[in-house]
């Protein structure tokens, strides 16, 4: 009996038709609310399926996933707002745009061990933020860009109410966690994990670590970026914060909060953090210190974060059952 | 050519921060293979407690400089205990994510205690010093002088005394530096509580001169890393180099181009490191 | 001649790991290294697949210049190694960790991950991966987790990983280091089995008699430098390497 509980498929089955059917069941005066909230969540949850990608499963980590995440954003918004490019083509536009710079980004910062990697991209996010807070003309400087419109119509489908709007991202994020899926239970994130073990090893059997690397960094960046795209336009606005390494470093965070490395911690995490910001606004103010005592105390006590924890808790039952 | 003068006087100031901040970096990596990020902030930690004791206990420059130092060291060796230690065993990344809580920690706490806006730290001095057209604040000249008097210590330790050398060997070539019989434990406590006293002697030194609020600590931490790749993870030389070229560059970019460009510019400097001599000026192999 | 070393040196600053080294090895030889500690060997290793780059000297491999190429690509050409550390991936099973040697040969990117590999080859590498742990004498823990191995069944397993892309020549860095004497006999007959299949392999150990009864030519390195080399019969009454290892009474 308990092994139906534990089944990892069941928990997916479940999680999956429970995110399809959540819109009808809620009471109707928050409804409007609630959907918000869940949309802001999934969006949230394609950063950090991107994070998780470059850091989660090949160990490389990433401060830069915010400004990747912000420059899809501000392309695709710059190209909808200013030159009334159909928000799909504008889409797809700003993930490309991310990729070409996860590419530009990776290449002399890949090629090192060690923390070289971290600190080149945090250090191109900054130039990032830097540059787009001084492109006012296309960006709006540091107040930001406004009057994002929505997503555009894929035949007669629009996409200007929230219960829309909500199964267009959740689509997407399915998406996102499809290909995140693939790579994982496939050779190539067999490479990624052994990469993230052992790099010499990988080496030493023939692996080009470099390039598994940097196409690995990039298929996240152009997830975050593609994500972003939609979350500038979900919002309306932008503003630079929406590009900024405390972006990213949130992101960070939450996928620590909700299990680095697994599938389900990327929902979670952005779930419990969000969720608690939402309910302690009028209590206290979640800033800075709470996220860095969150992580800090994660990493000591709980790096694995609630997947962690169920992982925990299902070991528990499984040598309770074998009593 | 009075501009120009000028322009390396204001570079040498700014190069002064930077070695501060980035020598405690480049001995904490050498030893930890750790970069701290959080040190940024404790410089800008050091800012704001000498803010804070110049207002609560009318504190004269001075002392405030002595008991910054006192109370920051300690402070590291706590932040080393607490939060470092305890990953040594897991994976290299943790330490990394870690050095990132301990940022952000720092940062929420010091919006917490002060408020997020400016405040202000005034030094010993007030006044310009003016000659052949080109004029500095005498604070500024202190940080220069602070900044050599502290290197020189700093120099002499690392050189001279048997602690101090045993870190910089440490540093340099941790495998060996365990077959001598080093304390890992003690080098690395005495590693953190140096590159925190700096940071905080940095931020002391500056607060009179630039403004102080929260973010402070983040322009200069990334200008720190990059003149410690230039250099050479683990060369305290070759962060002192890095920072002076980096202020330079900094300088010039902002004054001949513009203030984007001064970012550009340490950071294309990085870049050209990682691309053709990744181990920095002052490192060995790879 | 598979493998020849001709000049090769190498230094660290100014310590001298390696100085002017010549050998060679030929196809489907059993090659020993031997030498004391700190001699040299495992940087020797560590030169000739690319670890670290010699400072003068030329590496041949079956013809073609290696000593420039970069670490996956020397093992793309042909060598593999094991390390004195056991290098496994502790959260995969054996048969996974076997298939990482197999990677470099498929495809393995993200156009892979996506449409999946073809079911026959599929096939084609988990019938290699099974017969290699066969030959190492893990078969049996195929689908067990890495960590759950002790130190000798991780050595075995790291042979696995080297051998499962056929190279032409494998490189051993101490496969009993730490390992009792009953095992010894036990890896000693696995390293024949897979010289019998046809690899050329080149081992560093310290036991001598596992080296004498094994291989057909010892080379004897000390301070970075060859000291003696030939049969294990001719470099036992060599007088350089009693020398070496015994000290200068012994040698008479």
């Amino acid at each position: 009996m308990t092994g139906f509980f534990l089944s990892r498929k069941l928990w997916m089955v479940c999680g999956i038709a429970f995110l399809l059917v959540f819109p009808l069941f809620l009471p109707t005066d928050i409804k409007p609310f609630l959907l918000y909230l869940a949309s802001l969540i999934f969006l949230w949850t394609m950063l950090c399926v991107s994070l998780n990608l470059i850091f989660g499963y090949a160990g490389q980590l990433s401060l830069a996933q915010g400004g990747l995440f912000g420059t899809g954003a501000y392309v695709a918004a710059i190209l909808t707002v200013h030159y009334g490019v159909n928000f799909w083509l504008a889409f797809l536009v700003g993930g490309f745009a991310a990729g070409m710079l996860g590419l530009i980004i990776g290449i002399p910062s890949l090629r090192l061990r060690g923390p070289y990697f971290v600190i080149v991209t945090m250090g191109f996010n900054i130039i990032l933020v830097s540059i787009i807070e001084n492109l006012g003309e296309l960006t709006g400087g540091v107040t930001g860009l406004l009057g994002i419109p929505p997503v555009s119509e894929i035949g007669n489908i629009t996409f200007e109410s929230k219960i829309k709007s909500y199964y267009l991202i959740l689509i997407i994020l399915f998406i996102f966690w499809f290909v995140v899926y693939r790579i994982r239970n496939s050779r190539m994130g067999l490479c990624l994990n052994a990469l993230k073990n052992d790099e010499d090893l990988c080496q030493s059997v023939g692996i080009n670590t470099m390039f598994m690397k940097l196409q690995t960094f990039i298929i996240s960046s152009v997830l975050a970026g593609l994500g972003g795209a939609l979350y500038g336009s979900f919002l309306g606005i932008l503003t630079p914060r929406d590009a900024s390494w405390h972006l990213g470093f949130d992101a960070l965070v939450f996928l620590i909060v909700g299990g680095i490395g697994t599938i389900p911690g990327t929902i979670i995490g952005p779930a419990i953090m969000l969720l608690i910001s939402e309910l302690a606004q009028s209590v206290v103010q979640i800033g800075m210190l709470m996220n860095g005592l969150i992580l800090i105390l994660l990493l000591i006590f709980l790096p694995k974060g609630v997947v962690g924890l169920f992982g925990y808790i299902k070991d528990f039952l499984y040598r309770y059952n074998e009593k | 050519m009075a501009e120009f003068l000028q322009q390396l006087l204001n570079a040498t100031v700014l190069g002064c921060v930077y070695c501060l901040i980035a020598s405690g970096l480049t001995i904490v990596y050498g030893i930890m293979k750790v970069p701290n990020f959080a040190q940024g902030n404790l410089y800008m930690s050091g800012a704001y407690l000498a803010f804070f004791l110049a207002s609560l206990f009318n504190c004269n420059y001075w002392g405030i400089m002595v008991l910054v130092a006192l109370i920051m060291a300690p402070l590291g060796i706590i932040i080393e205990h607490l939060c470092f230690r305890p990953l040594r065993d897991k994976p290299h990344e943790n330490s990394f994510v870690m050095a990132l809580g301990v940022l952000m920690a720092i940062e929420g706490l010091i919006v917490l205690a002060f408020g997020g806006e400016y405040v202000e730290v005034k030094g010993p001095w007030t006044g310009i010093l003016s000659f052949g057209g080109i004029s500095i604040a005498f604070q500024r000249v202190l940080v220069v002088v602070g900044t050599v008097l502290v290197l020189c210590g700093l120099y002499y330790f690392l050189r001279n005394t048997k602690k101090g050398m045993s870190l910089e060997a440490m540093s340099q070539n941790k495998e060996l530096a365990l077959t001598l019989g080093i304390n890992v434990d003690r080098m690395t406590m005495l590693a953190f509580a140096i590159s925190t006293g700096l940071a905080g002697i940095g931020g002391v030194l500056m607060a009179p001169v630039s403004a102080v609020y929260p973010e402070m600590g983040m322009p200069p931490l990334l200008v720190a890393f990059a003149a410690v790749i230039f250099g050479g993870m683990g060369s305290v030389a070759g962060a002192v180099i890095g920072s002076f070229l980096m202020a330079g560059a900094q300088v010039f970019s902002t004054q001949y181009i513009s203030s984007v460009a001064s970012d550009m510019a340490v950071f294309g400097l990085m870049i050209i490191t990682l691309l053709f001599r990744p181990q920095g000026i002052m490192g060995g192999k790879k | 001649m598979l493998l020849e070393v001709k000049n090769l040196t190498k230094n660290f600053g100014g310590l001298r790991a390696v100085y002017n080294l010549n050998f060679s090895v030929e196809k489907h030889k059993l090659v020993g290294i031997i030498g004391p500690n700190g001699a040299g060997k495992s940087t020797l290793f560590n030169l000739l697949t690319g670890f670290v780059p010699p400072t003068t000297g030329t590496i041949t491999l079956a013809g073609q210049r290696i000593d420039s190429y970069r670490t996956h690509q020397i093992a793309r050409a042909g060598i593999s190694r094991t390390f004195q550390t056991n290098r496994i991936i502790a959260n995969e099973t054996l048969m996974n960790n076997v298939m990482v040697g197999l990677l470099a040969k498929t495809q393995h990117g993200f156009w892979d991950a996506m449409i999946g590999l073809k079911k026959e080859e599929e096939d084609r590498f988990q019938y290699r991966c099974r017969e290699v742990l066969k030959i190492v004498e893990l078969e049996e823990m195929s689908g067990r987790v890495a960590s759950g191995l002790d130190q000798e069944q991780q050595k075995r397993l790291a042979i696995a990983v080297a051998i499962v892309n056929n190279p032409k020549l494998l490189l051993l860095d101490e496969p009993t280091g730490g390992v009792n004497v009953e095992e010894i006999d036990k890896l000693t007959k696995i390293i024949r089995r897979i010289w019998e299949e046809g690899i050329t392999v080149c081992l560093i150990e310290h036991k001598i008699k596992m080296v004498t009864e094994l291989c057909e030519k010892v080379i004897v390195i000390n301070y970075g430098e060859k000291i003696a080399e030939g049969t294990p019969e001719e470099v036992m009454k060599n007088k350089d390497a009693i020398r070496v290892y015994l000290g200068e009474e012994n040698v008479a």
